[in-house]
């Protein structure tokens, strides 16, 4: 309990020093705002006066107060490209990363569960070879390279699926929550539904198909532990039919190391999936994080790493307690 | 070699008639892919670091009237859009994708393991404070991370090494922390502290050598990872500048032209895929000779 | 295929309709900005003619209303506020969503003079300081609301005035229409007077700059802020949905005072990544893709299903030489470095065959181009060695070559590197991201640097404005006004007068001495006049050369066949 609360008071003070260095390395990073004025034709009063507008002519520490000053009254400022408040900005890319995320992680699921359990199970060395040999190669290909192939195959030769976006041209739909799967749900817009889920497909197994690698893995290993433990053996002499032993009493073991690995990467897809959206042309937030560290947008990229690390933070704290009540020697130090 | 004789062991008490078989078959489960992996990346080594040996050609010259030529005879993979051999560039092209990645993954084990293996060792409030440390490293997005560093710095190889290490510590260090906080609990060690050991006589005498094995395994994981990393980074413009030739740089620049000339973006995709995989089968086959917790499966 | 043929028969129609003149500029450059000069001062003292609606095309085929384009812009921004400057893809939608008091002439040749759009007329003063004009009668915004002076003054005054309660803090423009700007007052409910400090020969072109969007009041007054992402203006269409960040629908707006336009629909999507939006024009996901990339343009145009529009080569490519640092604050490296550069080389393996040799800023299509510039903007590696040996520096001369690690800059720098090194510098090559380069830049901290000028407004005063000493361009990207104070105070001079001047055939002389001063000192060296393709499919009728050719891509009597 006292473990708890000490990692809970953590929680803040890390978030602290996450914005503290958000803020340092953006000042210390060359360039800055005006570099975007700069590039019109703009003269000096006008600089002078956007500069002060914006604070940018204070010394540093008053402008670190005046940021963690905003940042306590929970705002966390106006975007200096787009005049656009930071909270209104993630409402709209937060939601496109989180179905991306999930979606990917769902098919990571399906294909790293079910081959790490065949594999784990078979006794035909030939599917299990096949199904690492899979794997290892599904996290071998890079993000990038998947998704432009994919692009490329399933997209442009094939016409299966849509280059990019997030639901086709033409369809009505109504924006309610931006979470555009739960807004067609909610508006019982089946076509809309349709489409965005034909949208998303392409990106998510971008990403899927490499988690996946990594979910096959951890799911084999932790299978091939889990049966040599007591209660596996025990539901065996039982004469526990052995589908039910597997997917029942194994599985059901076997998959918290896997939920931890899914719950790591959820954290990390929010905002490390930079590249799969720039290829996709997909509106989330890591192409507002890289666009925002581009132009030297402070606000937006302050906000959002913040907001990411929330995410992450929680996540990790939420293994660590797990863990924590999980391994009692642990517990005692 | 040692692979070899841990086998033979193993198959000690196996009728003789099948252990010749059986040998062969954990052979190949379980070094085959390790084997292969390794020649493969060794080979790849070579390649980049012995390039001019290799190719008659010039990775940089421009030669515009043979630009974009579909792959043939003395163009292996084609031309790039300057004209320039692309198996070539390829060749070359691995050179600062690999530098980055080995440098950045042994200085990530090295830091990593030091910050957690102390972190580990010591408990209480230096714990906690290094974990802390780590939490707001790895709360950053890695990519992001490595974006905001590369700006920072500016472009290069020294700092996509910066910033590729950066992103990979924090693993390194959980893991270093895990295993020095689980062994201190051992009983080895606790009774080197009843007789009086010192702390860094017990880091350095039972620490370090059992984390040794798990990091190294965990490095050669890491590996696979700086790697797509590395080339992630150039992929963005984010690590050489051109004319200097790089795997991911090249996909970059070749993607628009793949309706085009597909062999541009396509070969140094492969390239940073097999040497991914060859790494990744290369740390599978460590992980099941040093790892503890799989050897006996 | 087809390509510009199809523009050239349209354009020929609507030329013959307005007069043959066109054909006779296209042959003598020189005399060109002079004939047009002269139809500006016409359309400037006398009240302006109302635009002729012209019936597109006579001999071609009918415009048929209906049908949706699917048009795949650049990046699109998160806000459509136009003080801002939020990337093409956001002034791509602006521009179809606005109605701006003047715009460019509806023969849809950039460079002719402007014509009325809310304003139906207008008067010049004798001293050529103020202008009146008369707002057309019976013109709706968007929401229904009548177009009036009010919402014109409102409009034109909002961004620098911080009490306006739709005013953005840190709101920066590219101030087009308030620069020289003494007063803009609603003399009645439908007059505007604007006086200026000082004629300007600019002035009609700069009200149709994209930050000079006339916008609803009781939009103004109603969403505030909120016009960011719900822009309510008086334009051929209207917005249907943006969802920033990504994409805008848009549709015919019924009440238009020209009629409804022919298209019922555009859909301006985003597509960051050059890669990206070349594939979704191969798979046919959209039908009008005014940026793409230049590698595909040779076998795009064999491509049944497209065509490909090549545009006037209005966009100039250059290098920098700052001032403050060395060795660009020698001249004769200036000079060596303006003679080592292969154009013709850059223009075909870089931009494929897209683009012109150059002479200095002031482009071929504008009022005052001297092509003799192009015997300078040359390569001459005798010369160039010349003056190598002339700056007294030893060799090889270490060079930092600054310049942005996107679309084709990386190529550029490599064919060029390659030249400056042949005739004897040492280059070492500075790729940054966006904001470094421009941090960089801006601390007059480069040495060698390379960038782009577009034509915002079809003058000549636009480009090169970037010598005018209170602006970035001269204090940093250059640093003449450090580096060379009388020089850049003649500039100012020049520039003001080329401006004020009323008189067509003084304002190319003006310009060609501004010409020939850059080309003097060279703090920028001119490397193409990039000629900007726009692929469409081949359905995809009545776009007007000056859209084809700039970032203004008005769509109005754009019509699917």
């Amino acid at each position: 309990m006292r473990y708890l609360i000490s990692r809970l008071l953590w929680l803040p003070v890390v978030l602290w020093a996450v914005a503290s260095l958000t803020f340092l390395v953006l000042r210390l990073t060359p360039g800055d705002p005006m570099g975007q004025v700069a590039n019109l034709i703009v003269d000096q009063a006008q600089i002078d006066r956007i500069r002060a507008e914006w604070g940018l002519d204070q010394p540093l520490w008053q402008q670190y107060l005046a940021f963690l000053g905003n940042l306590v009254t929970g705002s966390m400022g106006v975007s200096m490209a787009s005049g656009m408040p930071v909270s209104a900005l993630l409402a709209q890319k937060m939601p496109p990363t989180i179905e991306l995320a999930l979606f990917s992680m769902l098919i990571a699921t399906v294909i790293g569960v079910t081959a790490g359990v065949l594999s784990a199970t078979t006794r035909r060395r030939s599917v299990d070879f096949a199904a690492r040999g899979l794997a290892v190669l599904g996290l071998s290909i890079p993000w990038f390279w998947i998704a432009i192939m994919l692009i490329f195959i399933f997209a442009v030769q094939l016409r299966w699926f849509p280059v990019g976006g997030r639901i086709g041209v033409g369809v009505d739909y109504t924006t309610i929550t931006n979470f555009i799967f739960l807004d067609q749900l909610l508006t019982g817009n089946w076509a809309g539904l349709a489409s965005a889920l034909h949208h998303i497909a392409l990106p998510a197994l971008a990403i899927g198909l490499t988690t996946s690698g990594f979910v096959m893995r951890m799911t084999r290993s932790s299978m091939l532990e889990v049966l040599h433990r007591e209660y596996v053996r025990s539901a065996r002499s039982r004469g526990l039919p052995e589908p039910r032993v597997l997917w029942g009493h194994a599985l059901r073991n076997a998959m918290l190391p896997v939920i931890t690995l899914l719950g790591l990467q959820f954290g990390a897809l929010l905002g490390g999936a930079v590249i799969t959206e720039l290829v996709f042309s997909w509106p989330g937030m890591g192409r507002m994080l890289l666009d925002g560290i581009l132009r030297r947008d402070y606000a937006v990229v302050q906000g959002t790493v913040i907001f990411v690390a929330f995410f992450y933070v929680t996540a990790n704290l939420a293994v660590d307690i797990f863990y924590h009540f999980l391994d009692p020697r642990l517990r005692e130090s | 070699m040692a692979t070899v004789r841990l086998s033979r062991t193993d198959a000690g008490h196996i009728p003789a008639v099948t252990r010749q078989a059986q040998r062969w078959k954990t052979l190949v489960d379980r070094h085959l892919a390790a084997t292969v992996g390794g020649l493969f990346l060794l080979f790849v080594l070579l390649c980049s670091v012995a390039a001019p040996l290799f190719s008659p050609y010039d990775p940089i010259q421009i030669d515009i009237p043979q630009r974009l030529q579909a792959p043939s005879w003395p163009h292996l993979f084609g031309t790039d859009e300057f004209g320039r051999d692309l198996l070539t560039r390829v060749l070359y092209g691995g050179r600062p994708v690999l530098l980055t990645s080995f440098l950045s993954v042994l200085a990530a084990a090295v830091a990593g393991t030091a910050i957690g293996t102390l972190a580990g060792y010591l408990g209480g409030q230096v714990d906690n404070l290094l974990m802390r440390l780590i939490d707001v490293m790895l709360s950053f997005p890695a990519v992001l991370l490595a974006i905001l560093i590369v700006a920072a710095l500016g472009t290069g190889v020294p700092n996509a090494i910066v910033a590729v290490t950066f992103s990979l510590v924090p693993t390194f260090a959980r893991l270093a922390r895990a295993l020095a906080l689980s062994l201190t609990l051992e009983q080895f060690v606790v009774a080197s502290h009843a007789i009086g050991a010192t702390g860094p006589q017990i880091i350095w005498r039972h620490l370090l050598p059992n984390l040794l094995p798990p990091i190294i395994v965990q490095a050669t994981a890491m590996l696979a990872i700086a790697v797509a990393f590395a080339s992630a980074l150039s992929f963005l413009g984010l690590g050489v500048e051109p004319p200097t030739p790089d795997w991911g740089l090249m996909v970059s620049e070749g993607q628009r032209l793949i309706y085009d000339a597909l062999w541009v973006p396509f070969f140094p995709g492969l390239a940073i895929t097999l040497t991914v995989l060859a790494v990744n089968f290369l740390g599978d086959g460590l992980r099941d000779r040093l790892d503890p917790t799989l050897r006996n499966r | 295929m087809s390509t510009q043929r199809d523009h050239e028969k349209y354009l020929k129609a609507v030329q013959e309709a307005l007069l043959t003149r066109r054909r006779f500029l296209q042959g003598t450059a020189g005399f060109a900005g002079l004939m047009a000069m002269a139809q500006l001062t016409a359309g400037c003292a006398a009240p302006a003619a109302a635009p002729a609606a012209v019936p597109a095309a006579g001999e071609a085929a009918t415009p048929q209303n209906g049908g949706r384009l699917v048009f795949a812009a650049e990046a699109i921004g998160e806000s459509l506020e136009p003080g801002l400057w939020n990337g093409f893809g956001i002034i791509n939608i602006v521009d179809n969503i606005a109605g701006y008091l003047t715009r460019p002439n509806s023969n849809g040749n950039w460079t002719d003079p402007a014509e009325g759009f809310l304003a139906e007329s207008w008067t010049l003063s004798e001293d050529g300081k103020t202008y009146t004009f008369s707002i057309r009668p019976g013109m709706s915004f968007h929401d229904g609301t009548p177009v009036d002076a009010n919402a014109v003054v409102r409009s034109l005054t909002r961004q620098t005035n911080p009490d306006d309660p739709s005013y953005v803090e840190g709101l920066y423009m590219h101030t087009a229409f308030t620069t020289g700007r003494k007063n803009i007052t609603a003399a009645d409910e439908m007059t505007v007077v604007v006086e200026l400090e000082a004629p300007d020969a600019t002035y009609l072109y700069r009200l149709f700059h994209p930050s000079a969007v006339i916008i609803s009041t009781k939009a103004l007054d109603e969403l505030q802020q909120g016009i960011a992402t719900n822009l309510v203006s008086a334009g051929p269409f209207k917005l249907e949905k943006f969802t920033p960040g990504a994409e805008a629908q848009l549709v015919a707006f019924e009440q238009y005072y020209l009629g409804r336009p022919h298209l019922d629909e555009i859909v301006i999507r985003g597509y960051p990544d050059e890669g990206a939006m070349l594939s979704a024009i191969e798979a046919g996901e959209v039908n009008f893709a005014p940026y793409p990339p230049s590698s595909a343009i040779p076998r795009l145009q064999q491509d049944a299903s497209k065509k490909v529009v090549a545009g006037e080569p209005v966009v100039d490519l250059f290098l920098a030489c700052c001032m403050l640092n060395g060795p660009t604050d020698n001249k004769d490296v200036r000079k060596a470095i303006n003679y080592a550069v292969n154009r013709e080389n850059l223009i075909e393996a870089v931009l494929y065959g897209l683009g012109e040799e150059p002479a200095t800023l002031v482009g071929p299509t504008e009022l005052g181009f001297d092509p003799s510039g192009k015997e300078i903007s040359r390569q001459d590696l005798a010369k160039a060695q010349e003056h190598i040996a002339a700056s007294g520096l030893a060799t090889p001369i270490p060079l930092t070559f600054t310049y942005e690690s996107n679309r084709f800059w990386p190529q550029m720098a490599e064919l060029i590197k390659g030249d400056l090194e042949a005739v004897g510098f040492a280059v070492t090559l500075d790729a940054q991201d966006a904001g470094s380069y421009w941090g960089k830049i801006f601390g007059g901290q480069a040495q060698l640097s390379m960038n782009q000028r577009s034509l915002w407004i079809p003058d000549p005063d636009d480009k090169v404005a970037l010598l005018q000493s209170g602006g970035s361009g001269a204090q940093f990207e250059t640093g003449i006004v450090t580096a060379l104070p009388e020089y850049s105070a003649k500039m100012d001079e020049l520039l003001a007068a080329g401006k004020s001047e009323q008189d067509p055939e003084k304002r190319v002389a003006i310009y060609q001495e501004i010409q020939a001063m850059i080309l003097e000192e060279l703090p920028y060296i001119m490397l193409a006049y990039y000629t900007k393709p726009t692929v469409m499919a081949t359905n995809v009728e009545g776009l007007l050369p000056g859209a084809a050719a700039t970032e203004r891509i008005f769509l109005e009597k754009v019509w699917l066949s």
